[in-house]
């Protein structure tokens, strides 16, 4: 048989301590909520599904209802503040940028438009959302952003409509999107 | 297999037979080569053993009033699925085959299925080609295949961009560019008869005698009158909502009664009541109260609302959300009178919800769809208890259809 070493000195000193200080039926009460605290908190409502798209895809900063906050550090994340109207994929996750479109597709010359404040400079800009067209639909960093949004009886604010009128080859095909600067909004 | 000794050759002798001969010959390879049904020969006997069990081709029972449609674009993918449900228990009958971010439109009595979609001939570029297929919603089989001008407005999948009219005899679907019109279809000759200029104007509700109406951008609708040749007469109601009383864009609307329901994104709902002789706008209906509204309720999905007849219910989907986030899924439901605007019920449905639709029979069914979960969840309409799941539906399906009657 071993002799007590320091280590286990040092434990037995700890629980006679704890010992004396600590009712056993509290102890056990507070464990006992630790516990059953511990195995209710995935039944909360909260919303997941942010954490089920990151589980499941590499886009990040989907929108919630909880609305849209912008950042100005991650283009290719939803919550990049140019995509606060997007509905769709962007081009800067498909071999594209934020203002090109990935190779073999063509670029649509109309679009829908957003004001999108750019929490970097406090400032807030019109954006030109353009669709990239004439390939299956890209299907990276899907992201539906509705900042600003109107109904389709709107069409220049709607982001519903397959923008590639005049693309190249009358393409109506969606493959992603981008996000240029049109101007400062006034 | 080709039999090369056919015997349309035996027997006959000189130039003639063998040029007969070889025609045949030729008509059979063509039918080889064209005939589905063939079954290489490599295969050998084990291949085409005969079986012990019967095999056959499913027939789904016929379409009653808790047939329920799921259709899934996939986003914005090539090719679409419409999920055919026998909504009584939730079952999967069948699917349909759909183009690119296809139009969905039920019979009024179920008899049959329209399906307006566009493909292209080499996947995303190339002809582009737009049709409109007849489902029989028994057999799932093409009862007609219809060419149309390649003009059908390709939005996120919406709602009476398209619409059969209230006798079913015609369909109207909407053209965006080169400029705005509407298309007419007559089912019955099974053959597209003109695009009808219209102004700015969006959505379709038919009624009677060859009307139908449209909400046109400055809040007004504008009543259409057509003939069997697209030769039309246009006059505008009233304005009946303001500017800044933005219209969700998947209204409801019965073609049997001509009932016409649509929320705003803060839910108050528009009501109007059309028809030949013009349209009757109800009183509008504000589905929350004050202190609703201050806890950031309003109403949010794709298809969000819904309407039940003989109950004179309007369902609504909705969650407290902040503004403009419209398009997100909610996970409750608020039933009102749909004269009174009097609240009946609140369901909670514990699944986040894209599109809602209510069976119209007596004993009414809530059918609710996510996207995110790939799920049709079923409901008792009145209690709110669920009742069935279907799961596995595609990509992401986004829009429920029932028929009107």
């Amino acid at each position: 048989m071993k002799n007590n070493s320091g280590f286990d000195s040092k434990i037995e000193k700890l629980a006679r301590v704890t010992a004396s200080k600590t009712g056993r039926r509290g102890f056990i009460g507070k464990l006992g909520g630790f516990l059953v605290g511990s195995a209710l908190l995935p039944l909360l409502p909260v919303d997941r599904r942010g954490r089920l798209n990151e589980a499941q895809a590499a886009t990040t900063g989907n929108l919630t209802r909880s609305g849209f906050k912008p950042q100005d550090k991650d283009p290719k994340a939803c919550d990049y503040w140019r995509h606060c109207s997007i509905d769709g994929n962007l081009c800067d996750c498909c071999g594209g940028t934020l203002t090109s479109c990935p190779p073999g597709s063509s670029l649509s010359p109309s679009s829908w438009v957003a004001s999108c404040y750019n929490p970097g400079d406090q400032q807030t800009y019109l954006i030109a959302y353009r669709d990239c067209c004439g390939k299956q639909t890209c299907g990276r960093c899907s992201c539906v952003n509705t900042q600003g949004e109107l109904p389709i009886y709107r069409p220049e604010f709607s982001n519903d409509i397959v923008w590639c009128f005049g693309a190249d080859n009358d393409a109506m095909t969606y493959h992603c999107t981008i996000s240029p600067v049109v101007g400062k909004a006034s | 297999m080709t039999n090369f000794d056919h015997p349309s050759m035996i027997g006959h002798s000189g130039r003639g037979a063998r040029l007969a001969g070889r025609l045949a010959m030729a008509a059979l390879l063509v039918s080889a080569f064209s005939a589905q049904a063939e079954v290489p020969g490599q295969l050998g006997a084990l291949g085409t053993a005969k079986l012990q069990e019967e095999t056959s081709i499913q027939k789904a029972p016929p379409s009653d009033s808790k047939r329920v449609y799921v259709m899934d674009p996939g986003h914005f993918q090539m090719t679409s699925t419409v999920y055919t449900i026998d909504g009584k228990n939730t079952k999967l009958l069948g699917m349909v085959d759909a183009g690119k971010l296809p139009h969905v439109m039920v019979a009024g009595d179920g008899k049959f299925l329209a399906v307006a979609s566009t493909m292209y001939s080499r996947v995303a570029r190339g002809k582009r080609d737009d049709y409109l297929e007849i489902v029989d919603p028994q057999t799932l089989e093409i009862k007609a295949d219809i060419d149309i001008p390649e003009g059908r407005f390709l939005t996120g999948v919406l709602e009476r961009l398209a619409a059969l009219s209230v006798d079913d005899k015609h369909l109207l679907f909407q053209q965006f560019a080169p400029s705005p019109g509407v298309g007419l279809v007559d089912l019955e000759s099974k053959s597209f008869v003109k695009v009808m200029d219209v102004p700015d104007c969006y959505h379709i509700f038919p009624t009677a005698k060859q009307n139908f109406f449209m909400h046109c951008r400055d809040g007004s609708l504008l009543q259409v009158s057509y003939d069997n040749k697209g030769n039309t007469k246009q006059k505008p109601t009233k304005v009946f909502h303001a500017e800044n009383e933005y219209l969700l864009n998947n209204p409801f609307y019965s073609n049997s009664i001509n009932r016409l329901a649509w929320p705003t994104y803060e839910g108050k709902v528009f009501q109007a009541k059309l028809s030949e002789s013009g349209a009757e706008f109800l009183k509008p209906i504000e589905v929350f109260t004050d202190k609703e509204k201050a806890d950031k309720w309003r109403p949010g999905g794709w298809m969000t609302i819904a309407y039940h007849k003989g109950r004179n219910e309007l369902y609504l989907l909705a969650d407290q959300r902040e503004k403009w986030t419209h398009k997100l899924p909610s996970r409750f439901v608020f039933v009102v009178d749909a004269t009174s605007g009097k609240r009946l019920r609140k369901l909670e449905l514990k699944h986040e919800i894209d599109s809602i639709a209510v069976s119209q029979d007596g004993s009414p069914y809530l059918y609710a769809v996510s996207a995110e979960a790939k799920s049709l969840f079923t409901f008792d309409a009145v209690s709110g208890k669920q009742l069935g799941t279907l799961d596995e539906l595609g990509r992401a399906p986004s829009m429920v259809f029932v028929a009107d009657k």
